[in-house]
């Protein structure tokens, strides 16, 4: 569950980075390269996450349900860091007697 | 000259991902737990970061040859998706069976002919392109006319590469060897 929160949060932060910094400085500063890098390193960093997601569904740490939410959440902005809470929350109580 | 390096490491990178998978599709079918446990490393360090690997390649490629509007690329990164959620079920199921809780029946014996399909669909996608011509019945007639005086078309990759028959990984010289 870990590598699949941290990729949630990776995710999480390039799309913020992408919206937040490389789309102002597109549209504001002109300089269009900034968005085919923040692009590029988020799109990379979503199929990560999307494997992770495929990878704990077929080691049951996830069902269906948690798998599409977690697909659907990385979509958002801020919606990966509601997952990794989420995420957080199912490895406690998993680990919890 | 760092066309032709993105594609010597997007194949090596390759190499090792279908290698890796090839070898947890095996394992699961023949089980020997102290193995699954060495294999759940070696996929956790090696052929999970390959796959990554051989993505970031694959997009460099794609981005430096101009390859992206072209119908065979699409179709090829929906069979690398397909696999790459391939091997997250193989990875998954490594991981359950080297914790010792598999159920003996899920074995996945059709998970490695699938993933050997796939490869070869996409080989046979890179090598052959077979949507090119239909990408170049895409390109306006009068657009291709006005565009051609200039030495591009509408559809046409990038940097000197032609649509049909050349560059990537089929005949003909690299979109920056002749440069």
């Amino acid at each position: 569950m870990t590598g699949l929160r941290r990729a949630a949060l990776a995710e999480a932060a390039t799309l913020l980075a992408l919206f937040c910094v490389a789309m102002p400085l597109k549209y504001i500063a002109g300089a269009s390269w900034a968005v085919s890098v923040a692009g590029s390193i988020h799109g990379l960093l979503f199929m990560v996450f999307v494997w992770f997601v495929v990878r704990s569904w077929a080691e049951g740490l996830i069902n269906w349900l948690g798998a599409f939410r977690l697909f659907f959440g990385a979509l958002v902005p801020l919606g990966g860091v509601i997952n990794e809470r989420w995420l957080r929350r199912q490895s406690a109580e998993a680990a919890a007697p | 000259m760092i066309y032709t390096l993105s594609k010597a490491a997007h194949l090596v990178t390759l190499f090792v991902w279908i290698g890796g998978m090839v070898a947890v599709a095996v394992a699961l079918r023949y089980p020997v737990l102290s193995f699954l446990k060495q294999l759940k490393t070696y996929d956790r360090v090696v052929t999970s970061p390959a796959m990554v690997a051989a993505w970031a390649f694959g997009i460099m490629l794609a981005v430096q040859g101009g390859w992206f509007p072209h119908s065979w690329l699409a179709a090829k990164i929906f069979l690398v998706l397909v696999l790459s959620g391939l091997h997250g079920v193989l990875a998954g199921r490594l991981r359950r069976a080297a914790a010792g809780t598999t159920d003996p029946e899920e074995s996945g014996r059709l998970l490695l002919p699938i993933g050997l399909v796939l490869v070869a669909l996409i080989v046979l996608l890179v090598t052959l392109k077979p949507l090119s011509r239909l990408d170049a019945r895409c390109v306006d007639p009068a657009a291709s006319n006005a565009a051609g005086a200039r030495g591009s078309g509408t559809r046409r990759p990038r940097r000197g590469a032609s649509v049909a028959g050349d560059n990537y990984f089929g005949q003909g010289q690299d979109a920056y060897a002749r440069q």
